[in-house]
């Protein structure tokens, strides 16, 4: 058959009424099913990452023409500014400013890519469940409920969880990191959007929200909802 | 919403839906998982550059295969070898398969990756990309009738392939 996907009305016509048409149709699809799964390719995890990451590579490309001379000039200015900011703040990547960091390249990378994806293609509860499981996370129900997508990402120092929850301030977003420490919740400057870093019993939790509503309902709700099994060693 | 960040919705909106896609469509042509990558990022890194030449949405399937097959072309075709371990790229959901079904998948893949480019690009448009006979005569710029007739001859060729696994099998049962 040169075309099985053919559902025309004459090849539905002559399925009907003829048994020869059918038989041969039956064997089409057998092969068919067989032919899909021969060309089943694996796919990479970051595909769609590496793909939409063009666009970065493309953007910095032309900043950097276009702000060479204006770097040359900050260069020197920005090593005696750092030097200063190390010299009197030993923060690392897993501080605050390091963790603030993190959340605005994270988000610019793949945050409002991911909400249109859970927003088109929520994932089922099991599904959920299962790429929390992978960091003994728990949600209850009341977060449970609103998590309509869920996948693991990468944070300072391994592997985190990036979700996507239903509140009635609309979709926010929020990424667990595990290996973080801070002492307090913190603002964290998102231009378009509200962010916020969130302590939690191990790790933190950063949310990005449209409004402030969304951050308080992330801050409470997350917070108070999502725990860490603890492991047995056995 | 300012137009850089339109653009950039309207972006992130193609790789998210396509790049899979494009994807299994690099790894069957140049047989390679990581030449497959890069052919994809390259894929929308011109997409990217040029997306505003995109007018109308519902072509950019089209556009985002046409844009791969040229950039195989220009790039891979003559670096390539032909496709020769095809386990090495190829996964398929082969735990939940009768033992029978799993090998004549094995044999059915060892076979695609073997077709002569005039039969695997048609066929893999039409499995992997979904294309109507009519979209892929419009891709490859040839006859509807052809595509016809090189979609035909590749699924006999397949076909040929498990009837004379099946016959060889049984050859080996009557000699054992």
């Amino acid at each position: 058959m040169v075309d099985p996907y053919d559902r025309s009305p004459d090849f539905l016509e002559a399925l009907r009424n003829d048994p020869d048409c059918a038989a041969a149709a039956e064997q089409s699809d057998s092969f068919e099913t067989l032919l899909q799964s021969a060309v089943n390719v694996s796919v990479p995890d970051d595909i769609v990452d590496l793909a939409i990451s063009q666009r970065y590579q493309e953007s910095s490309e032309r900043r950097t023409m276009s702000w060479l001379p204006a770097m040359a000039a900050g260069l020197m200015m920005g090593i005696g500014l750092t030097t200063a900011v190390f010299l009197f703040n030993g923060d690392s990547g897993n501080g605050i400013h390091g963790l603030e960091d993190h959340l605005v390249s994270h988000w610019s990378k793949d945050g409002e890519i991911t909400l249109q994806m859970a927003a088109s293609s929520p994932m089922d509860a099991e599904g959920i469940q299962r790429v929390l499981g992978t960091l003994n996370l728990v949600a209850n129900d009341a977060l449970m409920d609103g998590i309509i997508y869920a996948r693991n990402c990468g944070t300072p120092n391994g592997n985190g969880v990036h979700m996507v929850v239903q509140t009635e301030a609309g979709l926010i977003t929020a990424i667990y990191i595990p290996e973080a420490e801070i002492p307090e919740s913190k603002l964290v400057d998102m231009k378009a959007n509200q962010g916020m870093l969130v302590p939690m019993q191990r790790g933190a939790v950063a949310l990005v929200a449209a409004n402030a509503e969304g951050l308080d309902y992330g801050m409470n709700t997350i917070k108070a909802n999502l725990t860490e099994n603890q492991r047995v060693d056995t | 919403m300012n137009s850089i960040t339109d653009k950039k919705l309207r972006f992130d909106a193609l790789a998210g839906q396509y790049a899979t896609d494009l994807f299994r469509y690099a790894v069957w042509m140049c047989g390679d998982q990581t030449l497959a990558k890069d052919l994809v990022q390259e894929t929308f890194l011109r997409a990217w550059r040029a997306l505003d030449s995109l007018k109308d949405e519902k072509a950019a399937k089209g556009w985002l295969f046409t844009i791969i097959r040229r950039e195989y072309a220009r790039t891979f075709e003559r670096k390539v070898p032909p496709l020769v371990d095809v386990d090495d790229v190829v996964v398929t959901d082969e735990v939940n398969m009768e033992p029978e079904t799993n090998s004549e998948v094995g044999i059915l893949r060892e076979a695609v990756g073997k077709l002569p480019k005039k039969y695997r690009e048609p066929l893999l448009l039409q499995v992997v990309g979904g294309y109507s006979c009519k979209e892929i005569a419009e891709q490859l710029g040839v006859s509807r009738s052809a595509v016809m007739t090189q979609l035909f001859r590749a699924r006999e060729k397949l076909k040929d392939v498990l009837v004379d696994d099946v016959v060889r099998d049984d050859n080996v049962h009557e000699l054992s």
